[in-house]
């Protein structure tokens, strides 16, 4: 196992290496002249000139690399934000509580939706239940987000009032309340990784149930229920761990989006206003720290994966 | 092609090539029986019909403001009701087709094209191989939406800008799933064969082992037309798409949103559309990847 650790976290460093030149790149892919950019139309020439020092940029490329990389992976410094003039860090920072609590929200939807819907499924093998849930999982899948969370607001909040149509409370000054404000917007973030996720569970728990140990089980004269749930959904739950990673980024996809609909002053917010402000080191920011989130969360599903199947033997 | 690459394979080979080429003929015929295949191939034809038709099917001008009659709901007169600077919904969703299935479609065709491409050169020189698969995979480590949001914002609104940061963005996924195939039926002994008449790597790619690698990308074509729709519906949703002016569907959503309480149909149409569509490729994509693995046959 330790070897296995090691040898996995070795594969990490030509992908941060690849990630951080991607970051890097993008910014520079801009059209133009960043500095020329980010100073505006009316900039005179050496207001240009010192934006462009400010930057980094009148240095080679190879060496404004080198000392960006060592900023963020040493420092965890992502520059400053163009417009609002503070760290990326602290202004990504400020931001990241609504985030996660609707990346959060989202998460516990898709396994509340999605683990059930295909257990259920795969139990009931091509039957009208099988059908009825995988036509809704494919419609899952086809329905965008913001529109669902439209849809949500009209039903319940116009409609019958129940919950809040947009907004934010934070944990320290809600409380409880504050998770009435997630519902929603958790609800329109989870229903297509949860769809993803009911077929993942679905397939993989139909091939379990034609193993043979599954078999020997019911011959033994295990009722059908200690069947499905000790022997085969112990051993179904193994495959979709590898989608985690995927479900993750999902999550963080939706949650940008979801954020403009139900207006959360979140990090998603943040970004789709760094885009229309053309605050470069801000988009840099938000798209590096995703992709650490994203890499760390497949490095643990594969950890965890070495720890729970004994089958994966690590060389 | 395939059959050149099957009269080119020695005696050994004859039986697996066979069985492929029997294979070959029977997934376009499951395909035609499969039911869902069908029902999705036919929702998507209909929507590029109507994309391409739009001028002739489309009741009023979509961008024709009517003051007048601005927000009123479904009637004879509007279908599908007015949006707030009294344009007619309905056909707004019927232009809204171009752009969606238009974007669908090039970055579908396209990121399958490139991907192929990637993978087939992966696949066949191992040195190339390491250093591109692990930039896919670092292209991939970014959420795919947020990825796209950036690239907009560097490259600026415009529907040819949406086509290619939506093709840099899914074009990974399928390098990896062609480098993948690529490396199974490279080692088939009608690719030996054809390489020891002499043929070059290039003539090996593209003669033997392209066409016998397609059909898992075709279903991925499917799935990328259907994730390009929608991602293409949030860019402008969010309003970093092609330019608002512009009828889309994202677009109709993104102002709709903000009369939703008084003209709810402005958001509901729109939205009806999007999910058809995704929803009639994704269905294709499923009956197509079903009518492929001949694991699933029969069941």
């Amino acid at each position: 196992m330790a070897r296995y650790l090691s040898r996995r976290l070795l594969t990490l460093i030509p992908l941060l290496f690849l990630v951080a030149v991607i970051a890097f790149g993008l910014v520079r892919m801009t059209p133009g002249d960043p500095a020329a950019v980010v100073a505006g139309p009316d900039a005179t020439p050496e207001q240009v000139a010192r934006i462009r020092t400010a930057m980094g940029l009148d240095r080679s490329l190879p060496v404004q690399f080198v000392d960006w990389t060592e900023r963020v992976f040493l420092h965890g410094d992502l520059g400053d934000s163009l417009v609002l003039g503070q760290p990326v860090m602290k202004v990504i920072l400020q931001r990241a509580q609504p985030t996660l609590l609707l990346a959060i929200m989202g998460a516990f939807f898709t396994m509340l939706l999605g683990v059930p819907t295909g257990i259920f499924a795969a139990v009931r093998h091509n039957s009208w239940v099988d059908r009825v849930l995988m036509s809704g999982a494919i419609i899952g899948l086809s329905i965008p987000n913001f529109w669902l969370g439209l849809l949500l607001v009209l039903t319940f909040s116009i409609h019958w009032s129940i919950l809040p149509p947009s907004g934010f409370v934070s944990l320290q000054d809600g409380g409880i309340t504050s998770i009435k404000y997630l519902v929603l917007p958790g609800l329109a973030i989870g229903a297509s990784s949860a769809a993803f996720l009911a077929r993942m569970v679905r397939s993989s728990m139909l091939d379990v149930l034609r193993q043979d140990f599954i078999r020997t089980a019911k011959a033994k004269g295990l009722r059908g229920r200690s069947v499905l749930y000790r022997h085969a959904l112990k051993n179904a739950m193994i495959p979709p761990l590898t989608v985690i990673g995927m479900l993750v980024a999902n999550l963080a996809s939706g949650t940008v989006i979801i954020e403009i609909v139900f207006n959360v002053p979140g990090a998603g917010r943040l970004l789709i206003n760094s885009v229309s402000r053309r605050d470069y080191p801000v988009m840099q920011g938000v798209i590096i720290i995703t992709a650490f989130i994203y890499i760390l969360a497949n490095l643990i599903v594969d950890i965890l994966y070495g720890l729970i199947d004994p089958r994966v033997r690590y060389e | 092609m395939s059959e050149k690459a099957i009269a080119a394979s020695p005696q050994s080979g004859v039986l697996g090539h066979a069985n492929r080429l029997r294979s070959r003929r029977h997934w376009i015929w499951t395909l035609f029986e499969n039911r869902t295949a069908v029902v999705g191939a036919i929702i998507v034809f209909v929507f590029f019909f109507v994309a391409l038709a739009a001028p002739l099917l489309a009741p009023r001008d979509p961008l024709g403001l009517d003051v007048l009659n601005k927000l009123r709901g479904p009637s004879t007169a509007h279908p599908l009701g007015t949006d707030q600077f009294g344009r007619d919904v309905l056909s707004r969703v019927i232009y809204g087709a171009r752009l969606s299935m238009g974007v669908g479609l090039s970055v579908g065709l396209v990121s399958v094209a490139v991907g192929l491409l990637l993978g087939l050169v992966a696949g066949f020189y191992n040195r190339v191989d390491s250093v591109l698969m692990r930039f896919m995979d670092a292209l991939m480590a970014f959420p795919s939406i947020i990825l796209a949001i950036v690239l907009m914002g560097i490259l600026g609104p415009s529907i040819s800008n949406v086509i290619l940061a939506l093709t840099i963005v899914y074009t990974p996924r399928i390098a990896r799933i062609a480098r993948a195939s690529v490396l199974v039926v490279r080692e088939d002994v009608y690719v030996e064969a054809a390489r020891s008449t002499g043929a070059s790597d290039w003539r090996l790619m593209l003669r033997h082992v392209l066409p016998n690698i397609l059909s898992p990308l075709i279903t991925q074509a499917s799935y990328t037309f259907a994730l390009a729709v929608l991602a293409e519906a949030a860019l402008s949703f969010v309003g970093v798409g092609p330019s608002p002016e512009i009828p889309s569907w994202g677009n109709m959503l993104s102002e709709g949103q903000l009369v939703v309480r008084q003209a709810a149909w402005i958001t509901i149409f729109p939205g009806l559309a999007i999910v058809l569509v995704v929803f009639g490729a994704n269905l294709f994509g499923d009956g197509l990847r079903d009518a492929l693995d001949p694991r699933l046959r029969g069941d």
